[in-house]
């Protein structure tokens, strides 16, 4: 079960969550098959990042069920957890002296003890080549762009090793050639290493290009859920987000249409 | 130059680089061992009195009984253990503190740790149970032992009650941030403070006085027992910044990317807390409160090894009881025969230098 290379599902029942007296989470229930891409989209608010932290592990003292690969998330130690999902954090920190290496090494921590070394350095290297970030290794992740810097933490979640990776808001804070490559970068992790993706986003037509499935979020409940081509239907997505969108055909055969939102004022 | 020619001086450049950076570390890894070592084994024969070793060693007899034997043995190398093993906790525990609250100003004396340890010794010193100018001179003699001990107890005692009040604190008001802890640390170092300042105000002038230099931070030490009470508190924050380097590592990065790559961090928090407090309360109750070292070995450590824990520890070790050795050395020496307490030369030396080292230019 803590081998690497499997991926693992996630099954959440009846979620919960409070902060401060106020409910975050309520009721929330879904399923996501080892190796899919699941999007969960929603309104700022919606509780899609508490969400995600419980996943993580972040949160604590949800009530419901929450299984990672079949186990009670809550029963799991830290590093046990660690081995069945890796998360990627909105933002990443900005202002630590570690070099680039250094950093993707660390995320190798579950597994000591258990891995042996040439696992750890195939698992650095492996990471650090499909992002494309082997050039900079050497450099301090303060010296970084935004972009170089999104790439480093994907790469940090994949040497992690886990069958799962979560992430949160993954392109918001990205120029348009980043967003791009992040995008492509998720699609080939999941393709080629089996890696199941529970991707975090406000961003419809990310989620719409990309995900099998789109569990849709609002006020802290699941509103929708089912594949991308339901969501165009009977007016779910201006209920979800609360504006309504015009549709332009993208003009290629088989993609979904692009979805702007109408503005209010012209 | 033509391109060949570039691109065979890039090879010959990045050979010469692949030759010597190593090496470099490892002039680096031989001067952290080694002038170390050097400063111990000459700081005692320096003092008021240099002392040769013709007074202490013999070729026939091995050991020589003299007055400077004597002061060698029961002052001076002591006095040079303890001074090493007090900066080196310092040190660590700068280091260590700097990590959990994610702040490069964190260390011992800001979380009131030092400000316990001082209003502790201020009780003990205003209820007459010190012996002597720090609980020493009369401390050779039999009838000082308990005496002698009183001022490190209460000193002790007192940076527990620190303790004991920012850890109920931060019980209480949990999911406060870090920087909220620390700065219910400065409260509370504020108030202690404060009560210190009223025992010296109120208090005669000998009192006065002893309390004042007490709290300036110094080094005092008759016979090894003493000297050796410092070994435990290295002891433990190296052991427990050695164990958990890599944890160490990850917080830096935050909660969130620590705990989701496996660290068990509740746990690691309150045992490194635990660990590292209890070691500056034994430290500070025998030495004072030394401002300065836990800040500065940990930001010098890390700009000759950079910021891995693994190998910034044994440096920071290395840097901090160097730098109280050699202070210590300077303090017994310049102003002899008067003691300066060497917390006065670590800020004057240690001020200047910090500035540099953050305004100097980074090499990478």
């Amino acid at each position: 079960m803590s081998r690497e290379g499997g991926a693992n599902g996630i099954k959440i029942t009846g979620l919960s969550v409070e902060l401060g007296g106020r409910a975050i989470l309520s009721n929330v229930s879904f399923e996501a098959a080892p190796g899919s891409f699941l999007y969960v989209i929603g309104r700022n608010g919606a509780g899609k990042s508490t969400l995600l932290k419980c996943v993580a592990g972040v949160i604590g003292g949800y009530k419901g069920e929450l299984l990672i690969g079949g186990r009670e998330a809550s029963s799991l130690a830290a590093r046990d957890r660690a081995r069945l999902v890796a998360y990627v954090p909105q933002s990443s920190p900005g202002d630590v002296p570690y070099t680039v290496s250094d950093f993707i090494e660390m995320s190798r921590y579950p597994w000591s003890g258990i891995a042996s070394e040439a696992d750890d350095r195939r698992a650095v290297s492996g990471a650090m080549e499909l992002t494309g970030i082997t050039a900079f290794a050497d450099r301090r992740i303060s010296s970084l762009s935004g972009g170089e810097r999104q790439k480093v933490m994907i790469a940090s979640a994949i040497a992690q090793g886990s069958g799962m990776i979560l992430m949160d808001e993954p392109t918001t804070y990205l120029d348009y050639a980043h967003q791009v490559e992040t995008i492509d970068l998720m699609a080939r992790v999941n393709r080629e290493r089996g890696v199941t993706m529970l991707v975090v986003t406000h961003d419809v037509n990310l989620a719409m290009g990309l995900s099998g499935k789109i569990v849709a979020m609002s006020g802290g409940r699941v509103e929708w859920t089912g594949p991308p081509s339901g969501l165009l239907e009977a007016g779910w997505l201006s209920r979800i987000f609360g504006v309504s969108f015009d549709r332009y055909s993208s003009g290629r055969e088989g993609e979904f249409p692009v979805l702007v939102p109408e503005r209010r004022v012209r | 130059m033509s391109s060949g020619g570039r691109i065979i001086t890039e090879a010959l450049l990045r050979r010469f680089c692949t030759l010597v950076m190593p090496r470099l570390n490892l002039i680096k890894a031989l001067l952290l061992i080694f002038l170390p070592l050097a400063v111990i084994l000459a700081a005692p024969w320096v003092g008021v009195r240099l002392i040769s070793p013709g007074d202490v060693f013999s070729w026939g007899s091995g050991f020589v009984d003299s007055a400077e034997a004597r002061i060698f043995w029961q002052l001076r190398i002591p006095r040079v253990i303890l001074a090493w093993c007090a900066g080196a906790t310092f040190g660590l525990c700068g280091m260590v503190f700097q990590a959990l609250f994610r702040n490069p100003l964190a260390e011992p004396s800001l979380l009131g740790v030092s400000a316990g340890a001082a209003l502790g010794a201020a009780v003990s010193i205003r209820l007459g149970l010190a012996a002597g100018a720090l609980g020493a001179s009369a401390a050779s003699s039999s009838p000082g032992f308990l005496v002698s001990l009183a001022t490190p107890l209460c000193a002790f005692a007192g940076a527990m009650l620190a303790i004991a009040i920012i850890s109920t604190f931060a019980r209480m008001a949990r999911g406060a941030s870090d920087a909220t802890l620390l700065l219910a640390g400065v409260a509370v170092s504020s108030l202690f403070s404060s009560l210190i300042m009223v025992f010296q105000y109120t208090g005669g002038a000998v009192e006065t006085y002893k309390l004042l230099s007490w709290t300036m931070g110094g080094i005092s030490v008759v016979g090894m027992g003493e000297g050796l009470r410092a070994v435990p508190s290295l002891f433990i924050t190296l052991a427990l910044s050695l164990c958990f380097a890599t944890e160490l590592d990850l917080i830096t990065f935050g909660d969130e990317i620590a705990t989701t790559r496996g660290v068990e961090l509740e746990r690691m928090k309150r045992l490194l807390f635990a660990g590292m407090s209890l070691s500056v309360a034994m430290v500070v109750a025998n030495c004072g409160p030394i401002a300065f070292l836990g800040l500065i070995a940990p930001h010098v450590s890390r700009r000759i090894v950079g910021p891995r824990h693994r190998l910034l520890a044994p440096c920071v070790a290395a840097v901090g009881g160097t730098a109280l050795v050699v202070c210590d050395t300077a303090a017994r020496t310049l102003w002899a025969p008067a003691d300066l307490p060497v917390g006065i030369i670590i800020s004057f030396l240690g001020a200047p230098f910090f500035m540099w080292l953050l305004f100097a230019p980074r090499h990478r």
